[in-house]
């Protein structure tokens, strides 16, 4: 997609140092770990998609949405769906389809065969088609949230597979209590990249859509960054059949502000990973890829590093006034972090848990808090993306562990706080803490 | 009903890092004790993390860990960087030994080591699945992984049953290995009760006289486990690998534990029976 900024530089820089580490037989040092660490997680960011997720619950319209932006059915609708399976649709010069399972290898079938690998029962199934609008995006039709299985199956889904996330209710009863007790087990992150597709928009007038957004409470409406309603039908009908007044129902339809909307929520968020990757560059690869230069300086040409973003923060600020102002925030960081985790340990010490599960529902909710707090640092701090990834990753465990067994999720849980404490710790400096 | 004590305790660990920090080194409070500390931060790893031990400027060793479970393990030392679970041999028996012996190294390092964790920022793939908490400690238990420590010798033997026959030795009066054929490798521990090489033949002879279904459910692997009655307490376990033979014998609990120990490594190496 033309709107989509380039990643090109940010990826020549990753392959080169990664090229240029790996010629190196036996590996230099564990001194590059970090940087290897950084540098693959950079690349495989740079090559996967902007991920749009579609979920909710069975016969909310979700393939019938992905259709419409493809422009041709691809998926089955309503009751022939595939079944409680998660599919991803993505553009290739080669068509495939491909059944995954989180845990063990794929099975591909030439073409499309998407009956033939949900037989399968598969985790996931992706299909490759040849459809150039979807360059640099993949569409997700996740699992349905239809009960405590595929709830936790689309929870995962969700974690693992989305950037952006369209939550499609139908317009004549939108978010109704199981939508509600289903979003409760969104992370963050993704609730702050969503939309609500008020779907089947066509059963009701202008006064059914109003009643609806009426429906949501202000603190529900707000967490979406878009409502759009939109009746698939007319745009479909649009589509099949492009005569004169095909701007007006295509506008008319919803479906105009939907794409509009999908592709600036995917370009945004391309942006951002792309500044943050720029930071990580400098910060982890950049002093590596230095390093190796000086143990194979003729190795590969050099290549110039992305021009675009600001510099990040260093750990070694320029002025002592950066320095003290970074201290600053990094120790008020550190104090609302312990003070959280703190009344944590007074909750469990004071039988405020009644059972485990409680437990690990109250951390993940001042993970999630703390994660907040964090995002106000964002590109203040050296250590502020990797802190919110870390506290991301954690919110999305403690989501998951809600759905296992209350006593070793419990324990998991509170693992996974002294993990964070440890790591939230080492922000300050070596030595005894100040009193 | 309150928290288990389990969970409590360990969120006791927030006090002492709010307000004394972090631990950024891991004290020499002896080998045992420090292998021990280790093998426990590797069960308490949730988010994935390199531990990074360092010891002066020349040696490091990070653990890959995430999940309760060792991922995998590089040391560098003057010499070179060597990922070790990489290069451990193919199956998960021979990749645990090698991490455990490594782990025992560093263990033995003398004085404090630096400790540094950084978090991944690369998920771990859904399908490696590393070494476990508790088989590490299950592993480091029954073998004495010291460089230089004084035990009884144990058999030496490379066979197929080698991993077995090593976790098993603690827990025998006595241990014959022998080949599938009878022919006698090593023994050890009490001689009234290890198998001479005669015994071993016969023993041999009879298994292979077996009926052909039966010698059937023996391969490639199996354990028979004898309870002796008639000797008190004390039992056989003859346990039989592609190629070899090692008639343990033992008592008490100890019967019940070589019997465990057989089943878990057979487990491991996905041909349990």
């Amino acid at each position: 997609m033309s709107a989509f900024p380039s990643a090109e530089a940010e990826l020549r820089q990753v392959n080169r140092f990664l090229e240029m580490f790996a010629a190196l037989d036996p590996a230099p040092s564990a001194l590059f770990d970090q940087a290897l660490d950084h540098a693959h997680a950079y690349k495989t960011r740079l090559e996967t998609p902007v991920r749009i997720a579609f979920t909710g619950k069975s016969l909310a319209g979700k393939s019938s949405l992905i259709n419409l932006l493809i422009g041709e059915k691809v998926l089955p609708t309503g009751k022939a769906s595939v079944g409680p399976v998660t599919v991803m649709v993505r553009h290739s010069l080669t068509e495939r389809t491909t059944a995954s399972w989180w845990d063990r290898p794929s099975v591909e079938f030439p073409g499309r065969a998407l009956a033939q690998a949900a037989a399968l029962g598969p985790d996931i199934v992706t299909l490759d088609i040849q459809c150039e609008p979807l360059e640099g995006l993949s569409l997700i039709d996740i699992v349905s949230f239809d009960d405590a299985e595929t709830s936790k199956r689309a929870v995962f889904s969700l974690m693992r597979l989305a950037d952006v996330m369209l939550w499609c209710s139908r317009a004549d009863n939108p978010m109704i209590k199981a939508d509600s007790d289903s979003w409760r087990m969104i992370p963050g992150r993704l609730i702050r990249n969503s939309m609500l597709i008020l779907t089947h928009a066509e059963d009701v007038d202008e006064a059914g859509i109003a009643a609806a957004k009426d429906k949501l409470t202000p603190d529900r409406l707000r967490s979406f960054r878009d409502v759009i309603p939109v009746s698939t039908k007319v745009a479909m009908l649009a589509l099949s059949d492009p005569g004169p007044n095909f701007e007006e129902l295509w506008s008319v339809s919803g479906a105009q502000q939907l794409v509009e909307s999908v592709i600036a929520a995917a370009v945004e968020l391309r942006e951002a990973e792309l500044e943050k990757i720029r930071r990580g560059l400098a910060q982890y690869v950049r002093p590596a890829q230095a390093a190796l230069d000086q143990l194979a300086p003729a190795a590969t040409e050099p290549v110039p590093a992305p021009a675009a973003g600001p510099l990040p923060p260093t750990t070694s600020p320029a002025s002592a006034k950066v320095a003290a102002a970074d201290a600053h925030l990094l120790d008020a960081l550190r104090q609302d972090w312990f003070a959280r985790a703190q009344s944590l340990l007074d909750r469990a010490r004071g039988g405020d848990f009644a059972h485990p599960a409680d437990f690990v529902m109250a951390a993940q909710e001042e993970v999630d808090g703390f994660r907040d707090r964090l995002s106000e640092t964002e590109g203040q701090l050296a250590e502020s993306d990797q802190l919110i990834e870390e506290f991301e990753k954690a919110n999305d465990l403690l989501i998951l562990l809600q759905f296992e067994s209350a006593d070793s999720a419990a324990l998991d849980a509170a693992r996974i706080v002294i993990q964070l404490s440890e790591g939230v710790d080492h922000l300050r400096p070596a030595g005894p803490v100040a009193a | 009903m309150a928290l288990p004590d389990d969970i409590l305790t360990l969120l006791a660990r927030i006090e002492p890092l709010a307000s004394e920090g972090a631990r950024r080194s891991l004290p020499d409070t002896g080998r045992e004790a420090r292998l021990h500390v280790l093998v426990e931060m590797i069960g308490d790893t949730v988010l994935p993390r390199n531990l990074v031990f360092s010891a002066g400027k020349d040696m490091s060793c990070t653990l890959t860990v995430a999940s309760g479970r060792l991922m995998r393990m590089s040391v560098t030392t003057p010499d070179g960087h060597q990922v070790l679970s990489a290069a451990a041999g193919a199956t998960r028996d021979d990749q645990l030994a090698v991490l455990c012996e490594a782990l025992a190294g560093l263990a033995e390092v003398e004085g404090a080591l630096g400790l540094e964790r950084q978090p991944l920022a690369e998920d771990v793939a859904a399908e490696e699945v590393g070494h476990g908490a508790g088989e590490i400690r299950e592993m480091i238990e029954s073998v004495n992984w010291f460089a230089n420590a004084t035990e009884a010798p144990r058999p030496v033997h490379d066979g197929a049953g080698a991993a077995f026959h090593a976790s098993a030795h603690p827990f025998t009066l006595a241990q014959t290995l022998m080949s599938r054929a009878g022919v006698r490798i090593d023994a050890t521990g009490a001689e009234d009760y290890q198998l001479p090489q005669a015994e071993g033949e016969a023993l041999a002879a009879t298994l292979a006289a077996l009926p052909a279904e039966v010698r059937a459910l023996l391969d490639p692997a199996a354990a028979i486990a004898i309870p002796g009655a008639a000797l008190g307490d004390r039992g056989l376990l003859l346990a039989l690998s592609a190629d070899d033979l090692a008639v343990n014998v033992s008592e008490g609990d100890d019967l019940q534990e070589l019997v465990r120990r057989w089943l878990a490594t057979e487990r491991t190496r996905g041909t349990g029976r």
